[in-house]
């Protein structure tokens, strides 16, 4: 067994009344390519911003590297190599393509300090940035505005951000929602060459549960903020408190 | 003076190795490979295919893009005296298979995943594979597929190093140093044999139209496999010592043309008049002043390159309105187009039209047809400085004897001229005449002042049923210069009045439709709107006003969908194949000539992988008054 890299205990999140998280837990390894499933208003998206730091959680701790990450700010956490990507993009879009994946590269270069010579760092964070976008095939587009750029591409850019600070981990909040099927299927097929050739362990909130089956090495289901089943891909159709949550009772 | 190809590339690397030779945008940025590097890649790659079993004689296969990495494994498989064969990169996965098969290559070199995927399905049969974008790729790895650069590293151990040295040696003139496929109007290409002594024949014959002394700037950017890009991108850069630029990728061309500006370019005919279109319906769509400035502008320039043409004097005040023009038209058109340091610019592969040729001469852009097949290393006759008539392709050139047959055929003889069909005696036997002579299958005749006028395929230049001779590509360029139509069929032998079917130029025809509010949804529904036929029909009435009365185009039909080349209507080099339109289209061709006024056309058709059929209902209309019903029965 490979190496926990991320932990989830006992989350519990709630909003004055309403209850996102009841004590949501699991781990994910180092290599996985883990997925969080549900429908609508299932909480996948508060777990996300409970991980990434974005809501403190009532209860429960989150433990990324064996460092529990209670206290420590979204940049602290993106620092630390915890990356994460929106369900409605967070471009911004009237800078380049390019400008926008430099920002991520600055993590991986660590950004600009006094003792390298400006000129030598913005180099170093240019090229990252473009082995990013050769990667993604978004070099074409480097010098375009990213609002810009029709949708499916702009993901595709989200992705390059975030993957431009060589996160050890990233969480993806629903990349491939609104894309055609070719264009999730090169996303799918980017987001694994990334993970085995980078080694990027990959969490990923997602609505198409096709895709999820085909990808992910590990699924977590959930539905009102509670986990319905955490295991392999394969049991998931088997799974009757799923079956029923997605279908309706009378499937 | 060098006699291989491989000499001349030892010859620059050790007289100027610091000096580039390929230029490639890698991840933003210009990179450059210098000649004694170029060298050395070479060698290296050389020695990998060696021992992965690459021998000399067989055939090395490259699908790609163009890119340096495709340059050096042509290079690569001539010093070890392998034949390279090119393999155009946006081929059917079929057409990859048979290519693979047929040629019976030790290994195949690609760009891609996009390539590899179709090269897998054949991996039984080959030795190695190799593929040079490498990003994301590691698992796809193993013994037979490799990334480009290990192969490099694997060249470079003492054994190889001497083995690639012994091979050299055999290299000799006669050596065979590319296969080159045909055009294929016709059938499934062949293979045309051609030496390194041809190559540089070619490359000599072709060197004062082309008017390169060295150090030069050159765009790469049309398919490799394609003769005339072979010539340019890879024998004149080592005869000549050019600087050989790449794009980053296809879809960036445009910009990158613009960052290289090149000094020369070569460019098919069918570009060409595309960019001519392009730049009059964009000017169409401008605003008042600019569309004034360009109109007085462009028609100054026009009026000037005429009279130059007719060899007449401009006169003091015309020169003046041209010295005017020159920087406010021609100067940021050229700009835009990367062709702003361009002073030469050649021609190939199809005739151009006469106006597409004066327009870029007005612009400032001197376009030298040039003349040539695969099996005559793309030259053999060509405009030179000077005297650059466009209704004709030039003169034969130095070292080169061209003469008409008596049935009008254009047949060549030079050291040029190909060695003979890969795998394929019965047919370089055809090709040949009795006493040596290349049969071009073009028609063609001389005028008064030696230059050769190119008339078509011998087997399409026809006869109407009165006898009238008639050429039908002659007659086709002359209405592709509409901006509104990209490819026109004409039809006529053995009928009793000309025909056409038309393909809309899309992009061009679209926005003249929005201009004037004209709803439509797809192409398809785009050309059976009787306001499109309205406008097809008065330019086809323009294009044919000078010619006479029975060559006239008197009726058409606009093709319901745009000629595919997975369709197999046109080649990848956007030639249109006659034979397979007129046996798609037969119910629409009898349509044409029985005069009914509509017809429904069922057509089988590809798209991406799949397969389906497209109904459509085809107008036919006539050009001008409509057609006497008594002539049209006859």
């Amino acid at each position: 067994m490979s190496k926990v890299l991320l932990e989830a205990h006992d989350l519990h999140l709630s909003f004055r009344g309403v209850k996102a998280l009841v004590g949501v837990s699991f781990s994910v390894s180092e290599g996985d390519l883990f997925a969080v499933i549900g429908p609508n208003g299932a909480g996948k998206t508060s777990l996300l911003n409970v991980l990434s730091g974005l809501y403190k959680p009532q209860q429960g701790r989150v433990v990324f590297l064996g460092e529990d990450l209670a206290g420590q700010s979204p940049q602290q956490r993106v620092r630390k190599g915890l990356g994460r990507t929106f369900q409605n993009l967070e471009l911004f879009r009237g800078m380049t393509v390019l400008d926008n994946v430099k920002l991520g590269a600055e993590l991986a270069v660590g950004g600009y300090t006094d003792l390298m010579p400006k000129a030598q760092i913005e180099w170093k964070i240019r090229h990252h940035a473009e082995e990013v976008l050769d990667y993604l095939h978004l070099s074409p587009y480097r010098h375009v505005p990213a609002g810009a750029l029709p949708y499916g591409l702009q993901k595709r850019v989200e992705v390059a951000r975030a993957l431009a600070g060589r996160p050890k981990l990233l969480l993806l909040d629903e990349p491939m929602a609104g894309l055609s099927l070719e264009e999730k299927q090169d996303l799918a097929r980017f987001l694994l060459d990334a993970r085995r050739e980078w080694g990027v362990t990959l969490v990923l909130v997602e609505h198409d549960l096709k895709a999820v089956l085909e990808l992910s090495t590990g699924v977590l289901v959930m539905s009102y903020g509670e986990v319905l089943y955490q295991g392999a891909p394969a049991g998931v159709r088997e799974n009757p408190r799923v079956a029923e949550a997605y279908l309706g009772r009378s499937a | 003076m060098s006699q291989t190809l491989i000499e001349f590339l030892a010859h620059h690397a050790q007289t100027k190795p610091q000096a580039p030779a390929l230029r490639v945008k890698r991840l933003g940025v210009w990179e450059t490979t210098s000649w004694a590097h170029l060298k050395e890649k070479v060698e290296q790659l050389a020695g990998g295919v060696l021992e992965l079993g690459l021998e000399p004689g067989r055939v090395l296969a490259i699908l790609g893009q163009n890119a340096p990495e495709w340059v050096i494994s042509e290079l690569a498989a001539q010093t070890v005296g392998a034949m390279p064969m090119g393999i155009y990169a946006d081929a059917m996965p079929e057409e990859v298979g048979y290519f693979i098969e047929f040629s019976e290559c030790a290994g195949i070199v690609v760009s891609d995943e996009e390539q590899l995927d179709k090269v897998l399905p054949h991996l039984d049969k080959l030795k190695f594979v190799l593929v040079w974008e490498e990003a994301g790729m590691s698992k796809y790895w193993n013994e037979r597929v490799r990334p480009f650069s290990s192969v490099l590293e694997l060249g470079q151990t003492e054994k190889n190093r001497q083995a690639v040295q012994a091979a050299k040696a055999q290299v000799r003139p006669d050596t065979v140093a590319l296969l080159a496929p045909t055009s294929g109007t016709t059938a499934r290409s062949k293979l045309a044999m051609l030496t390194h002594a041809q190559l540089i024949a070619g490359a000599e014959a072709g060197r004062e139209t082309i008017s390169i002394r060295g150090g030069e700037w050159v765009f790469s950017y049309l398919p490799l496999p394609w003769i005339g890009e072979q010539m340019l991108t890879v024998v004149r850069n080592l005869t000549d010592g050019t600087v050989v630029h790449f794009p980053e990728d296809v879809i960036t061309v445009r910009e990158d043309v613009k960052e290289v500006q090149p000094d020369f370019y070569l460019a098919p005919a069918r570009l060409w008049e595309d960019t001519a279109a392009l730049v009059r319906s964009r000017m169409e769509d401008a605003d008042g002043l600019k569309k004034a400035v360009y109109r007085w502008g462009m028609g100054v320039l026009l009026e000037c390159a005429q009279r130059e043409f007719r060899k007449e004097p401009i006169g003091f005040g015309l020169n003046l309105a041209r010295a005017l023009a020159y920087p406010l038209v021609a100067r940021p058109l050229r700009a835009r187009m990367g062709l702003a340091a361009c002073r030469i610019a050649a021609t190939g592969g199809a005739p151009l039209g006469p106006e597409v040729f004066t327009f870029f001469r007005a612009l400032g852009v001197d376009i030298r047809q040039v003349y040539g097949q695969s099996e005559t290393a793309a030259t053999s006759v060509a405009h030179l400085p000077g005297d650059t008539p466009p209704e004709t392709v030039g003169k034969p050139l130095p070292n080169t004897q061209v003469r008409i047959a008596e049935d009008g055929e254009i047949q060549v003889k030079g050291g040029q001229v190909f060695a003979g069909y890969f795998k394929n005696e019965a047919a370089t036997r055809e090709t040949f005449t009795e006493d040596g002579w290349f049969r071009t299958g073009d028609a063609g005749f001389f005028n008064e002042n030696g230059h050769l006028v190119l008339l078509g395929r011998l087997k399409e230049v026809g006869a109407l049923a009165d006898g009238t001779r008639f050429a039908p590509q002659f007659l086709e360029n002359r209405l592709k210069y509409s901006p509104y139509i990209r490819e026109a069929v004409v039809i006529g032998h053995g009928k009793p009045f000309v025909t056409a079917l038309i393909e809309l130029d899309p992009e061009n025809t679209q926005n003249w439709a929005r201009k004037r509010g004209i709803v439509f949804s797809t192409y398809q529904s785009l050309t059976s709107n009787p306001q499109v036929y309205e406008l097809i029909a008065e330019e086809l009435r323009m294009a044919c006003e000078t010619l006479p009365e029975e060559l006239k185009v008197r009726r058409f039909a606009i093709l319901p969908k745009e000629l595919h080349a997975d369709d197999e209507e046109i080649t990848r080099t956007r030639k249109v194949k006659r034979g397979t339109v007129e046996s798609r289209y037969a119910a629409l061709l009898a349509a044409l000539y029985d005069g009914s006024k509509k017809v429904k056309l069922t057509l089988p058709i590809r798209y991406l992988e799949g397969q389906g059929t497209l109904e459509a209902e085809v107008q036919i209309a006539d050009v001008g008054r409509p057609m006497d019903e008594a002539k049209v029965r006859a």
